[in-house]
């Protein structure tokens, strides 16, 4: 669609808001190939970044796409490219690579029905692969759960910030309704996260009058990849302790409290809305990062309450279960941790979590 | 007068790809912005733009929208057949209908508790010239009948959604909904 200005308030597609927030956080170069349901973010882009004289390229492959960021970021540009499930399964080598060599960027995946080809209908059946890694090796990569249009456009902003705060890959975990829906929200200029960044010192911009930077991911014969190893868990553990973002709904005083992300925690709260206007109280508890997942928080609020009672839903089989299980190994047997997943590009609806939560709560 | 509603409505637009189902739901979208209104649209995506049936859901509403999906729309705008068979089931009972008469034989209609407004899109456009604007003539109807927006923040959507493009398109797209909206 094409933007709406009245007033300060913009009509677009998720996927539209995320290319726009590129361009406003200066993203200087982005290498895509298209793929449903992502494809509106190239399709604006490549307008979009002609108009402000940046690099747009659709490669020939994801392959490409993602060693063209891996080359980009390398370089010190601010990097990112967007794909949907099957495409991001493909570019796992070059996030590994990209992840070794400590170089910021952003990428963007609008989670589409699994495994294989699978459907072009919503889904989160790529949590894992998103917070644990994906790829080869021991790394994380910082994850981002946009649940609005707002969202899309803030948390992209957002994701360039952190990769170059902590030189790492911030993946924006979007999902097929979250791409495709239109809502207005307000297109502010960039609101840089942080008063300062870290200077890019280590990057391959030409050494003439100084030591040459290096870029590999390559450590034979050395302990010096013991030592990357080593530097990569210091600074994981360094993000958990400071990132951690999540919003709560009438959890004050919840009986049961639901855990969902994305287009779920939507659904979830209009039934939530229900529930609590006949009487309940339930709570919505969202992750807005899902690595690092905001585990502690979970916790304390387990601990406000006199029985604690989780129902944890996703559009996929049980992959945030596992996170939800750990937050609360201490304080919730595992028997109140209830659980309601589907997959496949089956949807969460209003209706089937009234009747889940009727079931829980009796 | 009309009345503007202020209920929360979930509109089902569906059609042939190619019948401006899409376009008709941006021009409401747009015309929620114009007002003031909390919109939220979602449109089919897939391959299906390219023959079968295509659709767009959008919910409006004076408090925010929360789900975006919509199992039981109260408002259904229906442009041919398949989309008629698929969907009449699903619409919430006493919602109003407004359909294409040449396309679909609403007299088969399997349920009595919705408000069938058969409206003849088809020809109507083809004699204003072009058989295009039957998605926006059917619009007109379906605005004047919900009261859901008020007209003059639809013929601003009408100018959004043609501005950029399509200018050429705006005042046909604009006596067509004119024509709709004094339909019945």
């Amino acid at each position: 669609m094409e933007a709406t200005h009245t007033g300060k308030k913009v009509l677009m597609k998720g996927n539209e808001a995320v290319g726009e927030a590129a361009i406003k956080a200066g993203c200087q170069c982005y290498f895509a190939y298209p793929i449903t349901p992502q494809t509106e973010t190239p399709e604006y882009l490549s307008r979009r970044m002609e108009e402000t004289g940046r690099i747009f390229l659709q490669a020939e492959s994801e392959v490409a796409a993602i060693n063209m960021v891996f080359g980009a970021a390398a370089a010190g540009a601010r990097a990112m490219t967007s794909s949907s499930s099957p495409g991001i399964s493909l570019k796992q080598e070059g996030i590994s690579y990209i992840s070794a060599a400590q170089l910021p960027c952003v990428i963007v995946n609008v989670v589409r029905g699994g495994p294989g080809l699978g459907n072009i209908d919503a889904s989160q059946a790529d949590y894992i692969q998103s917070t644990r890694g994906g790829g080869h090796g021991d790394y994380r990569c910082i994850v981002l759960a946009p649940n609005s249009i707002q969202e899309c456009y803030d948390m992209t902003m957002n994701a360039f910030d952190l990769a170059d705060k902590y030189r790492i890959i911030v993946m924006i975990q979007n999902d097929g309704i979250i791409g495709q829906m239109v809502e207005a929200f307000e297109m502010h200029e960039y609101i840089p996260l942080f008063d300062n960044l870290p200077a890019k010192d280590w990057a391959l911009t030409g050494c003439r009058g100084r030591q040459p930077n290096v870029c590999h991911t390559l450590y034979l014969g050395t302990n010096g990849l013991e030592k990357l190893n080593r530097q990569l868990q210091e600074k994981y553990a360094r993000i958990q302790r400071e990132l951690a973002w999540f919003e709560e709904y009438a959890c004050e005083n919840a009986e049961l409290i639901i855990v969902a992300y994305g287009a779920v925690s939507r659904i979830t709260k209009a039934a939530i809305k229900q529930l609590n206007g006949s009487g309940r109280r339930v709570g919505l508890f969202r992750p807005r990062t899902l690595w690092p997942y905001p585990s502690q928080r979970l916790a304390e609020l387990a601990g406000k309450m006199k029985k604690p009672k989780f129902l944890v839903i996703e559009m996929s089989a049980g992959q945030m279960l596992i996170d939800v299980q750990l937050a609360l190994m201490d304080v919730v047997p595992k028997k109140d941790i209830y659980f309601e997943g589907m997959g496949g590009g089956w949807y969460s609806s209003v209706e089937g979590t009234l009747k889940k939560v009727q079931e829980i709560l009796g | 007068m009309i009345t503007v509603s202020t209920e929360e409505r979930n509109i089902l637009i569906a059609g042939f790809g190619g019948q401006g189902v899409i376009m008709a739901g941006n021009v409401l979208a747009y015309a929620c912005i114009e007002s003031g209104k909390n919109v939220l649209a979602m449109a089919s995506y897939g391959a299906e733009v390219r023959g079968g049936t295509a659709k767009a859901l959008i919910s409006i509403s004076n408090e925010p929208i929360d789900s975006p999906i919509i199992a039981n729309p109260n408002t259904a705008m229906i442009m041919n057949r398949p989309s008629f068979i698929k969907y009449i089931e699903t619409i919430k009972p006493h919602s109003p209908v407004i359909l294409i008469s040449s396309m679909i034989d609403y007299h088969t209609c399997p349920r009595s508790d919705l408000d069938l407004v058969p409206i003849d899109a088809t020809n109507i456009a083809i004699r204003m010239g072009n058989i295009l604007v039957a998605n926006i003539i059917l619009l007109g109807t379906l605005i004047r009948k919900t009261g859901i927006l008020n007209s003059d923040d639809v013929r601003k959507g009408l100018v959004r959604a043609f501005y950029k493009g399509k200018k050429h398109l705006y005042y046909i797209n604009e006596q067509a909904f004119e024509t709709g909206y004094n339909l019945i």
